[in-house]
């Protein structure tokens, strides 16, 4: 019985299933907490809400954390995102020419960073890391005299209409398809595994990484828009942590930062929810904003350590 | 009444539900080269690893110097005068030559905490200079390095610390002869100071003229314990596999192969070590390409898969111009590694997605949608066909032996049924038993009309493989024989210098 326990948590199924196990125990540990408050239909649609700029972005950088790559600039391409959907809305008042443009803007940014990266033959982490500062300096120089907006009253009826779930799901159902059901998600995960052995297996590596920042600014752009309705305004300081909670969300789910085979592209989802979960159930129980920002730096540290640990000996080498 | 330097009593391991070890005794003498052979998975590198403290034994008893030992970590076992040079890389590329020796021993150079980093190369120049390596230097980045360069390093940073026993895990068959002369000279200074080398080996010739004992491992079990004047090498042979081996398992025909050239390098100079190349590789042929280690031979074989860029001349396979891995692919050419670990398998990952990551393209619907059911059939028939000992084709690949790795990394391109197998080194690191089984598979390979590159340091794989065999001489062909009984090993040798 022990053996055919230890054989279970060993499996791909538990490792598969994990995330949604502490998705669900974490549910129930905030709901018995809070004294059933946590489960309430108003709250849970409160989560879902906040949590699906999230899961739009971190599904998409599933793609390119699957491959060992990093993409630290997302949450600052979706804010300069939302201010080009804003002023696109400005010139246009047509919301599917603000969603579109959006989508097209972060494509068209991420196009760039690839484009540069194949020039200059620059590694990707570099150029996104200028990315962030260079997106970060255009937020806060051109709103520093103060929010652009859109008037709340266009966003109510899409709110109503929940059309960031509809993107959300519609999006997933595509980023599914293309990791789990094309060969797009195996070479990933291959190029994350091992590089050089990629390349000598004949995995073409710049096609792939590129596609996959490709894959990553779509969710960027779908983000945005979710931004725009939920929020239909954006200032200085906004989306500040939305990098950080894109790749808390990511981790938390069970895909490592390091990429390869064990990565997988629910868990932009399955992360998101529990990210926010726990930022609003620690809300309930009385915790203030600071200490929950400190509980989940603490909780990514505790993740990393654990899943990035050397292993106490060289690999074993089986008896066979 | 032998004086012995380390017993090993009744030692147990088990990795999971797998038995590595079972009650093994196991004596190492001083004054003596004791030799650990085995198959592949029998547990060789296991009890290695035990006594250097690598692994933690289940159970067992450990004597050294006639006092019980128990050390707790690699760094008690080497400060205890025990060192191993471990069977898989085993040095950081990121860092120098200097701070890989001294891993672990940086307060050695220490000045409050600054580390002297010129003392440390100094020392490690000393060190590296000691055991005749002049080439390699302790300011060099360890990337900068081939990976004999870097077992050298390994090698030199066991003997760092004057070990009383120096333990060997299959290091002579990633070494060139110079480096396999420093190492045999380093056992034989140990045996002179009167202390002891354990060494593993899949060669039995060379297990036979080094060591003085030789044990025997068969499935975690010590099948014999053989003195000098006991070996036999047939007798080794069925002791190691269980079964009668014959003499020869290289092919003894002397089939013809086609007129066809499939493969084509003209005049090719490579950006390192490769100097204006041209040859040709025929329908059905085996064509060996021998060489010193630094001749280029293992270059060559990257520059005909694309993989190596040319400074000048080209490449052609077909008519096709082959000048990266993605178009060698797409023209059914296979690249099998020297180093495996790094460049054949994703270690980290599972035997399943190291053999379908070939197949991405034909284990599919339609143009775009992958067929997991393809995918399975593509990995189980490879696994079958290698006899590949899994327990799953889920079992990650850093799990198995080093047999058996190889065998994933022939069946990942098997299974896309390529036309032409570059191999480099294949059966390095792997026993008699899986050798005759590539050599079987090779030969089965040239009678289906496909085509082999072996480069290959064994002279006489090369001689009893190829049809045709280069040898290279500083980047150069220097000559070319043609399979005969007149091809000889010496005669090789001799063209190589």
């Amino acid at each position: 019985m022990k053996e055919k326990i230890q054989r279970f948590i060993n499996s791909e199924l538990f490792e598969n299933l994990l995330p949604v196990l502490i998705l669900i125990m974490m549910t129930l540990l905030f709901a018995i907490l809070t004294g059933g408050r946590f489960m309430s239909a108003t709250n849970i649609k409160l989560i879902i809400n906040q949590a699906t700029v999230i899961a739009l972005i971190a599904t998409g950088a599933v793609f390119v954390y699957s491959s060992g790559k990093m993409n630290i600039a997302m949450g600052s391409t979706t804010c300069v995102t939302v201010m080009i959907g804003i002023l696109i809305y400005a010139r246009t008042e047509s919301l599917p020419m603000t969603f579109v443009g959006s989508i097209i803007a972060s494509i068209g940014i991420m196009a760039c960073v690839v484009f540069l990266s194949n020039l200059l033959h620059l590694d990707m982490q570099a150029l996104t890391t200028m990315l962030m500062v260079f997106m970060q300096s255009i937020q806060s120089i051109v709103l520093v005299k103060g929010s652009w907006a859109i008037p709340y009253s266009t966003v109510i009826p899409l709110q109503k209409a929940n059309i960031p779930m509809i993107m959300l799901f519609a999006y997933f159902i595509i980023a599914m398809f293309l990791y789990d059901f094309t060969p797009i998600g195996r070479n990933l995960e291959y190029i994350g595994e091992n590089r050089t052995c990629a390349q000598l297996t004949g995995i073409k590596l710049n096609k792939y990484v590129a596609l996959s920042y490709l894959f990553c600014s779509v969710g960027i752009g779908l983000g945005a828009g979710a931004f725009i309705i939920r929020n239909a305004s954006i200032g200085p300081s906004s989306g500040s942590s939305l990098n950080m909670d894109v790749i808390l969300a990511m981790v938390l789910a069970g895909s490592p930062l390091k990429g390869g085979s064990k990565s997988k592209i629910y868990s932009g989802i399955i992360g998101a929810l529990i990210s926010v979960g726990l930022g609003n159930g620690l809300t309930m129980l009385g915790i203030g904003s600071y200490y929950i920002q400190i509980i989940k730096g603490i909780l990514f540290l505790v993740i990393l350590i654990s899943t990035s640990k050397r292993p106490d000996s060289l690999p074993v080498k089986q008896m066979l | 009444m032998p004086q012995y330097l380390l017993k090993c009593e009744d030692v147990h391991k088990s990795f999971g539900i797998t038995k590595a070890l079972d009650g093994v005794d196991f004596c190492v003498e001083r004054g003596k080269i004791h030799g650990l052979i085995g198959e592949n998975g029998s547990g060789k590198s296991t009890l290695a690893n035990i006594i250097g403290r690598i692994y933690a034994a289940d159970k067992g008893k450990f004597t050294l110097r006639g006092e019980t030992w128990t050390p707790k970590s690699p760094q008690e076992a080497f400060s205890d005068g025990v060192s191993i040079i471990v069977q898989e890389t085993g040095t950081i590329l990121s860092i120098t030559v200097a701070e890989n020796l001294f891993l672990g021993r940086y307060e050695e150079f220490s000045d409050g905490f600054i580390v002297n980093a010129g003392k440390m190369e100094k020392a490690a120049d000393q060190i590296l200079s000691s055991i005749g390596v002049t080439s390699i230097y302790g300011s060099q980045m360890t990337a900068r390095l081939n990976m004999q360069q870097r077992k050298i390093v390994e090698i030199a940073k066991a003997v760092s610390n004057d070990p009383d026993l120096l333990i060997a895990d299959e290091t002579s068959n990633i070494l060139s002869e110079e480096g396999r002369e420093i190492l045999f000279r380093l056992f034989d200074k140990q045996i002179k100071n009167n202390k002891s080398v354990v060494t593993i080996t899949h060669n039995i010739e060379e297990a036979m003229e080094l060591c003085d004992t030789l044990t025997i491992l068969r499935d975690g079990k010590v099948t014999a314990t053989l003195n000098k004047e006991e070996f036999d090498e047939n007798r080794i042979k069925s002791l190691m596999i269980g079964r009668e081996i014959k003499d020869s398992f290289y092919r003894t025909d002397n089939d013809e192969y086609g007129e066809e050239v499939v493969l084509r390098m003209v005049d090719a100079t490579s950006l390192r070590d490769v100097t204006r190349v041209s040859l040709e590789l025929h329908k059905g042929e085996i064509l060996g390409i021998g060489g010193l280690a630094e001749s280029g031979m293992h270059t060559l074989g990257k520059m005909l898969f694309g993989a190596e860029r040319l400074a000048c001349g080209k490449v052609e396979c077909n008519g096709k111009t082959v000048d990266s891995p993605e178009t060698a692919v797409a023209l059914g050419i296979a690249y099998i590694s020297k180093d495996r670990d790094v460049e054949s398998l994703a270690a980290s990952t599972n035997v399943s997605a190291n053999i379908a990551i070939t197949g991405t393209d034909v284990n599919v619907i339609s143009k775009f949608i992958y067929s997991v059911k393809k995918e399975k059939k593509y990995v189980l028939d490879q696994i079958e066909r290698l006899k590949i000992k899994v327990n799953s084709r889920f079992d990650k690949v850093s799990s198995l032996s080093g047999g058996n790795k190889q065998k994933v990394a022939f069946a990942k391109w098997f299974a896309r049924d390529c036309q032409i197998y570059i191999m480099d080194c294949p059966t390095r690191g792997i026993d008699i038993g899986v050798k005759q089984e590539v050599y079987r598979m090779m030969y089965q390979l040239k009678q289906q009309g496909k085509s082999i590159v072996l480069i290959g340091e064994e002279m006489a794989e090369l001689i009893g493989m190829s049809d045709r065999i280069i040898i290279l001489k500083e980047g150069r062909i220097s000559r070319e024989f043609r399979r005969s009984e007149g091809v000889t090993e010496d005669k090789l040798i001799h063209s190589m210098f």
